[in-house]
């Protein structure tokens, strides 16, 4: 069927495993990724919007991509290059 | 509190669910913040992406309810039928149309108190039909009313002074009116009910998976459990697995959510069958 | 070729000449007939019959049926009919093609589930809540159960609406001799002509007779019992709720002169007009033929949506209008809106569960 999609824009945050893709306006602010992130890397900004707050721990477990009721924040795993 | 600096490059990324995705001006979608719903439906998109069924092959269908409004938001035919009626238009869909991957998802209320007959008879015949039964204890959309699978004592709008029932058991019902596939998951165990819908999903008959889910803003609120984490909690806190909950008595499996596979067998699909009768008939003549 | 068959049975051949492929039932009398006939048949001819769990169920079943593009029937009376309403509600919301048998009994409740009645006239067209569009067509007797059975095939299809036939027990039961042609020309939905990303399900051009798309054909399509914008999503705004209710109202007023049916019998000396419909209708023509009084005759066989134009006509000018049928008065309601001046209004009523007779309606004359 005819569908006008709309883009919504990402914010991408560079992690030393990964990326971490973040829709700003599809987070209601739930907190659910805040709360299952074993790490404690993200937390709620004053936009009630998730943000990264210390990048360098993520161990792109994808426990937030998981939990995420709206879709809004994905892990991209970079490619672990052989040593 | 300062965010990490969003990184420079372009960096081109596609989330694969967003391409199941109706993404237009209805989203962000109508679920609640922290609502269970958007975790179950990102677990079907993955498991039917992983099992490379064809888009124009699905039909997603529901009743009415929070959950109902999946379909709305799935980039496939979809099917926003009667409340308590999916399966049953579903399996008009199925016979039409057997090649097609019949899904249907709906509530607790929608398919065990309304469409309760329609969900017994659906496992009998062991329709073409992956049924996802969404559980969150209550009627959230109408406001948060006692449902079939409101745990005992436990609060709703219509039950102001704690339920007197005891919950309907959907995987039992599921069992005893003969489903081929029969497993029970929460949302917690994002791993888990991924993997209990691809296994449904690549069955054959009636497979039902029971997913256990959160409802913070309704039923949350209604049982002194408003934060997001904390109903998510709580179901962690209740689960129990098969095999442990084998060694637990009655009275301590009273308020517990035994998740595995309870029924995983073989069987002839309906519309298969009435495909061998049509044959035996037409050569009959 | 003629033979001799039932009202059920000709209502049964007919949809199957008339491309129904799937039927979703449930038993009940004096409707049972269809059903059985049906579950025999279809088989034969690569179609499907289900015996649901219930008349919802049934309903449900012939919507998701044929919203996978297969044309659908169903078959039931009073109690059944009752129980399917939000169904038929739910076809002409999603504008999918079904056609549904009432074959009526005497109602309410259990009623009389061996002897027939016109009590389901009203409920043929307000059944269900909402205002909505339905066709209902009402036979006189067998052979015309055949051929109204056919049509109401065909305008579902073409029209995109739930298509109701109202028979009853004593059409339904009573044998007549039917010559069946050869041939019947039979409708097939046409699939749309326009690539997916471009085909609107509910667009201006494809409310009746034009192509739309089915499950199945990769259209991604979206059906709701919401009200819904063009592209099937659920809407809240006044405007598009007004456009959608117009758009489901458009696809009968529109089509007002293809839907009228009537046998119409006019005597210019006549004072008085009678007004039937369906069995009851057999006996207000005998009582025609048995008076010498010169008198003028109209027999709706399309019920919903009402001739209130032609009835108008033909009252103006006349003395009195006499409408015998076999409940307590609700055709008689409906001729009362269309009269004008001091015409007099004479309701002829039968309500026991047996045939209205000639004598009856002569008695009035």
């Amino acid at each position: 069927m005819k569908l006008k999609r709309k883009a919504f824009p990402v914010t991408t945050i560079e992690e030393p495993k990964g990326f971490i893709h973040i829709y700003p306006d599809l987070c209601k602010g739930c907190e659910l990724c805040v709360v299952l992130c074993p790490k404690d890397i993200l937390a709620l900004g004053d936009d009630l919007k998730v943000h990264v707050v210390n990048p360098t721990d993520c161990i792109a477990c994808y426990l937030c991509e998981w939990h995420c009721p709206d879709f809004a924040i994905f892990i991209e795993k970079k490619e672990q290059k052989e040593s | 509190m300062a965010s990490a600096k969003a990184s420079g490059k372009k960096h081109s990324f596609t989330p694969m669910v967003h391409t199941y995705l109706r993404m237009d001006n209805r989203f962000p979608h109508v679920w609640c913040p922290g609502c269970g719903i958007g975790i179950l439906f990102a677990a079907l998109i993955h498991a039917l992406h992983e099992l490379n069924i064809p888009k124009d092959k699905i039909l997603l269908a529901s009743g009415i309810g929070c959950t109902s409004r999946m379909p709305g938001y799935l980039d496939t035919d979809t099917f926003h039928v009667l409340h308590g009626r999916a399966l049953a238009a579903a399996t008009g869909v199925k016979l039409a149309r057997p090649d097609m991957e019949v899904i249907v998802v709906g509530g607790d209320g929608d398919m065990l108190a309304i469409g309760g007959n329609h969900f017994i008879h659906a496992a009998r015949r062991n329709i073409g039909i992956t049924c996802i039964v969404l559980n969150n204890y209550n009627y959230a959309m109408t406001g948060g009313q006692q449902s079939p699978t409101t745990p005992r004592d436990m609060f709703a709008t219509t039950a102001p002074y704690g339920t007197i029932d005891d919950p309907a058991d959907a995987c039992s019902l599921a069992e005893a009116s003969g489903a081929a596939f029969v497993a029970r998951t929460t949302t917690y165990n994002f791993v888990q009910l991924k993997r209990f819908v691809k296994t449904a999903l690549s069955r054959k008959g009636f497979r039902l998976i029971e997913v256990v889910a959160q409802c913070p803003t309704i039923f949350g609120r209604l049982n002194r459990m408003p934060a997001t984490k904390d109903l998510i909690t709580w179901i962690k806190g209740h689960t129990v697995t098969l095999e442990a909950a084998k060694k637990m008595d009655a009275d301590e499996l009273r308020d517990k959510i035994v998740t595995g596979v309870f029924v995983d067998r073989e069987v002839e699909e309906y519309s298969d069958r009435y495909a061998r009768l049509i044959k035996k008939v037409r050569n009959a003549h | 070729m003629r033979r001799l068959v039932s009202g059920n049975e000709a209502c049964a051949e007919a949809a199957l000449r008339a491309g129904i492929r799937f039927f979703g039932g449930y038993p009940i009398t004096p409707s049972t007939e269809i059903a059985e006939l049906m579950a025999e048949e279809l088989p034969r001819v690569g179609g499907v019959f289900m015996q649901m769990e219930d008349e919802i169920a049934s309903i449900m079943a012939i919507v998701g049926a044929s919203a996978a593009g297969v044309p659908s029937m169903t078959a039931t009376s009073g109690p059944g009919f009752s129980l399917m309403q939000e169904g038929i509600g739910y076809a002409a919301m999603t504008e999918i093609p079904v056609v549904v048998v009432d074959v009526m009994r005497g109602g309410p409740a259990t009623g009389l589930p061996t002897k027939g009645s016109q009590g389901d006239l009203q409920q043929a067209r307000w059944g269900t809540h909402g205002d909505h569009p339905v066709v209902v067509f009402a036979p006189r007797g067998v052979e015309e159960t055949f051929a109204l059975t056919l049509r109401a095939v065909d305008v579902s299809e073409r029209l995109r609406v739930p298509v109701i036939l109202l028979t009853d027990e004593f059409i339904g039961h009573m044998r007549e001799i039917v010559s069946f042609p050869s041939r019947v020309e039979v409708y097939h939905r046409q699939r749309p002509r326009v690539a997916s990303s471009e085909y609107v399900h509910y667009a201006e051009e494809n409310n009746y007779n034009a192509p739309y798309a089915s499950y199945g054909g990769g259209y991604a399509i979206h059906l709701t019992g919401l009200t819904h914008r063009a592209d099937g999503f659920p809407i809240n705004d006044a405007p598009t709720i007004r456009w959608n209710n117009e758009r489901l109202r458009a696809k009968i007023e529109d089509n007002l002169a293809y839907l009228e049916d009537n046998y119409i019998d006019d005597d210019p000396d006549a004072d008085t007009l009678i007004v039937a419909v369906g069995s009851s209708a057999r006996s207000a023509y005998e009582a025609k033929l048995l008076t010498d009084k010169p008198l003028a005759y109209i027999r709706l066989l399309t019920l919903w949506p009402f001739p209130d134009a032609t009835i108008h006509r033909l009252a103006r000018g006349r003395k009195r209008v006499v409408v015998p049928e076999m409940n307590d008065g609700q055709l008689c309601r409906e001729v009362q809106r269309c009269l004008s001046g001091d015409t007099e209004l004479v309701s002829v009523t039968r309500n026991d569960g047996s045939m209205l007779t000639p004598q009856e309606v002569l008695e009035v004359l």
